[in-house]
């Protein structure tokens, strides 16, 4: 029977072409698939990376913001107990002259207390930022 | 006003030496303060007690000069040889004939004189007259000299006394003069102390404030570092945080994208094992039929091919929430 032998081996070819093709196909869904989920992860990491340096220049942004702030306040008592110094030392030639005239010296002019004003509110201004959502 | 001599006289202001009416030698004032009374100090100080020496001693050295200028008994000598005028001569004569010792010695020549003329038989004759007028002359003269040389005597003794107590007043204006240089020196020096004290306590209470405000301002910058420093970290764990977490998707999405990779591989792979069966069964079935067409007839078989599906298995799109 040579017509059967014939349609047997066009069958067989038919099934192995579609079996290539079939595993083609497979193949190439799964590089694509590979490639989307590889693109959207790259880009995904590339975000990520962008939040985290923004997180890193907000972060010493606002770390520079809250030292300018407090370093202005630190000041003060400095300046203040310098300033209170330099009275004392006048209060005291003042007086110093005065006893070296003659005139009446008053040493509770020296002696005044003089107390440095501290105030907290450097610590007000040290918050952590707002960092973004993480997407 | 007279007073005896040799008196301690007592004033508001100090004890005075022995004090004579004739010479009105007095002490000076000398300035004291009462105890517990505190001093001028200073310059100020030290110029009124270099004043006050300056001042007793002149004072010492004006009474000492008055005192010499006013030697009674040289006046009187003065005044009875003419050397202040005529009228003092006069006065002082004047007053030597009427002193009781005079007139006390006139009246005893006088009744001498009488009681010799009378025992004579001649009183009050022109015999009697002459001699009582050569008598009262010599008396007169005699009193005279004797006065001039009394009042000298007298007068070298206030002179001794004088340049005495003059020299007692020098000395008292050295020591009025010493004791002002001494006070000043005294109330200059402890207003220099003073001065000095001010100046250190000043020093100290500016060391203290200017302490007390480096220290405050050393503990401000102490907890303004912790707190910058608290910050800066925040934002830079922030940052290790994203980076890990963008490490870790990337992991997850590698190993998603090779499982769909490989996933997809093998159900191409199932599909095609599955075509190349189906169409080995077909075959077969068509050569044993053709083998078995001379016996009786063959049945028509309808092939059954797969139907592959590449699903979505293993796609990995959740990794990130997509979905």
């Amino acid at each position: 029977m040579p017509w059967g032998v014939a349609a047997a081996a066009v069958v067989g070819a038919v099934s192995s072409d579609r079996a290539a093709d079939k595993a083609a196909k497979g193949q190439k869904k799964g590089m694509e698939q590979s490639l989307d989920i590889t693109n959207r992860a790259r880009q995904d990491v590339m975000n990520l990376f962008d939040q985290s340096a923004k997180s890193s220049r907000l972060g010493m942004e606002q770390a520079m913001e809250y030292y300018k702030k407090a370093a202005t306040q630190r000041m003060t008592p400095f300046l203040q107990g310098n300033r209170a110094a330099q009275n004392a030392i006048g209060a005291g030639a003042q007086q110093a002259q005065n006893a070296i005239l003659g005139l009446p010296v008053n040493m509770a002019a020296i002696s005044q207390p003089q107390p440095v004003q501290q105030h907290s509110t450097y610590m007000i201004g040290a918050e952590i930022p707002d960092y973004p959502a993480k997407q | 006003m007279a007073q005896p001599a040799n008196i301690m006289t007592t004033t508001a202001t100090g004890v005075g030496l022995p004090w004579n009416a004739n010479s009105n030698m007095v002490m000076p004032a000398v300035q004291q303060t009462g105890i517990g009374a505190v001093p001028p100090t200073g310059l100020i100080g030290a110029e009124q007690a270099l004043n006050t020496g300056v001042a007793g001693a002149n004072q010492a050295i004006g009474n000492a000069m008055t005192g010499l200028d006013q030697n009674a008994a040289q006046q009187m000598q003065a005044n009875l040889v003419g050397a202040n005028g005529p009228e003092a001569q006069a006065a002082a004569q004047a007053q030597l004939q009427q002193s009781p010792a005079t007139a006390y010695q006139m009246e005893q020549m006088q009744r001498a004189t009488e009681r010799s003329a009378a025992a004579r038989g001649g009183l009050l004759g022109g015999n009697v007259l002459q001699e009582l007028q050569r008598n009262a002359a010599g008396i007169a003269s005699q009193d005279y000299q004797n006065q001039f040389a009394n009042i000298g005597e007298v007068a070298t003794r206030q002179s001794a006394q004088d340049q005495f107590k003059a020299g007692l007043y020098r000395d008292l204006a050295d020591t009025a003069m010493s004791a002002g240089i001494t006070r000043a020196g005294m109330r200059q020096q402890a207003g220099s102390q003073l001065a000095q004290t001010a100046t250190q306590a000043a020093g100290n209470i500016s060391n203290l404030l200017n302490q007390q405000g480096v220290a405050i301002s050393d503990m401000m910058a102490k907890d303004i570092s912790t707190l910058t420093d608290m910050i800066y970290q925040s934002g830079m764990q922030e940052s290790i945080n994203s980076q890990q977490l963008a490490a870790i998707l990337a992991n997850i999405a590698g190993g998603q994208a090779s499982t769909v990779q490989t996933g997809n591989i093998g159900i191409g792979n199932a599909n095609a094992a599955g075509a190349i069966g189906v169409g080995n069964a077909v075959q077969s079935g068509i050569q044993q039929g053709v083998g078995l067409y001379g016996t009786q007839q063959p049945q028509a078989v309808a092939p059954t091919y797969g139907s592959p599906s590449y699903g979505m298995v293993g796609t990995g799109q959740n990794y990130a929430g997509v979905a």
